[in-house]
């Protein structure tokens, strides 16, 4: 039973560290577009494919180690510079990429994997490598000749550690790996393997001692030896010419038929090429969701801190109850500071583990960008700025979703074919820009597009037609941008025809409203289109502002309060049926909860007002007693109360009882549709 | 794997045939130490050999040095087919001179 949870525990690590290495592959490949394939990013490719066939074998997964065999031997012709690489190739290795991915999501150990697409796949490389290019373009994987000048000498000691045949690796593939980077003489030490009484034939005691005659420096042999660097220790020396003439007799060679060698020192070759795309992969590599030992390490130390204060608060508690001291009201605000400064600190920690950067959503539209132009005829630019902003982890996952639509917008109805950019003076290739900027609080993430920006008229008609708005009535750009989110007409496909992809730019809202955000989208015609999404950094603890009406608890997350009022029979005003205060020289509608909610009781003679921003304007709630400022820790609400409007989730108090996190834009909106004035704002805060 | 042993005079021939695979390298342990303590002169047949792993590469090298220990003789039988040579080869095992601890007697990996 042990065997098979340590089976299961081991493909689960299998999966993720498979899904990493595709991810990293999906970036390089995408970088591969942009700055033309560099020798060094073809390596790394080639080796980020044999470490996953590797990992797949392991687990004796046959389908992908061939389908990836076969990859790995069409790179190592781009590497050899063979062939070069183009366009085409690249998609298809991006089109394995995603096959791959998708397998591993869902596969079992032991599973027959249909290998329909991969032989399809291959077969489309096949026929690339067959009808391309013979040479390359001069940028792209300079060939080098294997020239006697070019030759160095290396010598390796390769020593496996024992378990390495239980860890399903085979020593000899690195020395079958060294042969296909130059020439190469192998002795193996034997003095290790003990008597037949003796060995475990399952362990490797077997240790080599290798002469490597490469054109390769010494980064590049070490990136071919990179996935046995786990399982073995490895001395890798640079010969001198003196040296390597010793080592030529040592092992045994005829020196008659030694190649020629460098007569100079051995020397390192600095990195040349598009650095700035590979470094910034390998940036890229630690982006993951790994907690970093420091960070634990400040956890256990908070969390030991706290138990050593719970102790202290025993003890003293023993003391009164035993020694019937009195209580000493001193000594517990002591222990509830340092209690309040320790949990502080405990959230910080705890949060900041939580917090992942936004690249792979980045990569995710890159790819979004590069498919969707091609599919289109468009030729589109993606920028990306700001990948290393950190947002909680929980809406990097949801993000994707909301900027894949804002993109397939900007690309279907916001670029213009290249004929016509350039009939507008504009250069063909449209460009795409999506930055992640923190401002206080928040994430603020853009996507703009220099295309033609929004068809006011278009809009105006159709929600004319709709019943959205009036015939004739005065509204302004800033409303009909406004009415884009209007689920009657997105989901009737009218100002975007988003075409058979079934999500109008009301869900691109409603999702980010569910992250408790805000998107507003601006637009001028013939310059473009800016979508602007404002997303809290965390979902799981917020400043809130508790509040009471009757005997129910709510919350307001303190982000979008502005201030507070109190209320009472005079002060209140109508106006055409609206209800109305004053704050700071405007009139301000207000919502009171107690009717919203339908909360019984008496209204207090004096009642407070609390003031939040939300979506460019400012609205009052009003409530009964304001407790004030709260921690408040997140709880979703239970799929029986999912169908409450308003209320995005719950918390538990200190005293046990609930209560309800109040979503003022659903309020706000509500309270617009409520009094006629659904496609405007009330006040401009 | 298949293991198969005939004797003929004072020669025990072993033949192995098929995969030679890690999982099964404990076991042909096993049916070695059972072979060799009968045995005096003992000859390893691998022409039949279709696959093989390298873990069986230091396993008879264990065999040998246990014969030599006891006054027996190992040797090997590779057959016309130049893949367990080439496999023998690539893994560094050949060598020109024996080894240190069967000095002075034959080497499974002697190049002839």
């Amino acid at each position: 039973m042990d065997s098979e949870k340590a089976m299961e525990s081991g493909f689960a690590t299998f999966k993720e560290e498979a899904a990493e290495i595709l991810d990293s592959l999906e970036e390089l490949l995408l970088d591969m577009a942009d700055h033309q394939a560099s020798p060094d990013m073809v390596r790394e490719s080639f080796r980020l494919f044999h470490t996953f066939k590797g990992a797949c074998g392991m687990f004796d997964l046959k389908e992908l180690v061939t389908f990836t065999h076969e990859i790995e031997s069409i790179l190592d012709l781009v590497r050899k510079g063979s062939i070069a690489l183009n366009d085409d190739m690249r998609r298809i290795f991006l089109s394995a990429v995603d096959f791959l991915r998708d397998t591993i999501a869902e596969i079992k150990p032991g599973q027959v994997i249909d290998d329909s697409e991969p032989k399809r796949l291959i077969s489309s490389l096949r026929c690339i490598v067959k009808t391309g290019p013979e040479t390359q373009t001069p940028d792209s994987i300079p060939h080098q000749p294997s020239t006697a000048s070019q030759n160095k000498a290396f010598r390796l000691l390769l020593s496996p550690s024992e378990d390495v045949f239980f860890r399903g690796i085979d020593p000899l593939n690195v020395i079958d790996e060294l042969k296909g980077i130059g020439q190469c003489y192998v002795l193996a030490q034997r003095s290790r393997i003990p008597d037949l009484l003796e060995i475990d034939p399952e362990r490797c005691y077997t240790e080599w001692d290798v002469l490597l005659i490469t054109d390769k420096d010494e980064n590049q042999i070490r990136d071919h030896l990179g996935y046995a660097v786990d399982t073995s220790t490895m001395l890798l020396q640079a010969l001198n010419s003196e040296q390597a003439s010793e080592a030529y007799c040592s092992f045994g060679c005829n020196m008659s038929s030694a190649p020629i060698l460098l007569l100079d020192e051995p020397h390192h070759e600095a990195h040349e090429g598009h650095m700035d795309a590979y470094e910034r992969h390998a940036h890229r590599a630690d982006s993951t969701v790994r907690v970093s030992s420091k960070k634990l390490d400040s956890l256990v130390d908070l969390v030991g801190e706290l138990v050593t204060i719970q102790a202290g608060l025993t003890q003293r508690v023993e003391a009164w109850q035993l020694e019937q001291k009195p209580v000493n009201p001193e000594e517990l605000y002591l222990i509830s500071q340092s209690i309040e400064h320790l949990v502080s600190g405990l959230h910080g920690s705890v949060m900041g583990v939580r917090m992942v950067p936004l690249w792979d959503v980045s990569r995710a539209l890159k790819r979004l960008v590069g498919d969707l132009a091609a599919k289109l005829g468009k030729c589109v630019t993606f920028v990306a700025t700001g990948q290393d902003t950190e947002l909680d982890k929980s809406m990097v996952e949801r993000l994707p979703e909301p900027l894949m639509h804002l993109i397939r917008n900007c690309i279907d109805h916001g670029i213009e074919p290249p004929d016509e950019r350039e009939a507008k003076g504009k250069p063909r290739e449209g460009t795409i820009t999506a930055s992640a900027t923190q401002e206080g609080v928040n994430v603020v993430i853009t996507v703009s597009d220099d295309g033609k920006g929004i068809d006011y008229e278009a809009v105006r008609a159709k929600a004319e037609e709709l019943g959205l708005i009036q015939r004739s009535a005065t509204i302004s750009n800033k409303e009909l941008r406004e009415l884009i989110f209007s689920p009657a007409l997105s989901t009737r496909k009218i100002a975007s025809d988003l075409s058979g992809r079934g999500v109008g730019m009301d869900a691109v809202r409603k999702c980010i409203d569910s992250m408790r955000g805000s998107v507003e989208v601006d637009s001028q015609i013939g310059k473009g289109t800016v979508f602007t999404i404002k997303l809290p950094i965390t979902l799981a603890i917020i400043d809130g502002m508790l509040v009471r009406v009757g005997e129910e608890y709510f919350v307001f997350p303190m982000a979008i309060v502005e201030g507070c009022l109190e209320i009472n029979n005079s002060a209140r005003s109508e106006h055409n049926g609206r209800q109305l205060i004053e704050y700071h020289g405007s009139l301000v509608p207000y919502v009171r909860l107690r009717e919203r909610f339908g909360i019984r009781g008496e209204r207090p003679q004096v009642e407070q007002v609390v003031l939040v921003h939300v979506e460019d304007a400012c609205m009052g709630f009003v409530v009964d007693v304001i407790n004030g400022k709260n921690q408040t820790v997140l709880k979703s609400l239970n799929k029986i109360y999912r169908h409450v409007q308003c209320i995005s989730g719950v918390t538990v108090l200190g005293n046990g009882s609930m209560a309800f996190i109040l979503d003022a834009s659903k309020l706000y909106r509500e309270t617009l549709e409520a009094q006629g004035q659904g496609n405007g704002k009330l006040v401009t805060a | 794997m298949k293991v198969h042993s005939t004797k003929k005079g004072t020669v025990t021939r072993v033949t192995l045939q098929g995969e030679l695979v890690v999982e099964e390298v404990a076991i042909f342990r096993q049916d070695l130490l059972m072979i060799m303590q009968h045995a005096h002169r003992i000859v390893l047949d691998l022409s039949k050999v279709t696959c093989l792993h390298f873990s069986y590469l230091q396993l008879l090298c264990a065999a040998h040095r246990h014969a030599c220990k006891s006054n027996k003789t190992l040797s090997l039988s590779l057959g016309p087919d130049a893949q367990i040579s080439r496999f023998i080869r690539l893994a560094g095992y050949e060598t020109k001179a024996g080894c240190s601890e069967t000095f002075g007697q034959s080497c499974l990996w002697r190049i002839r």
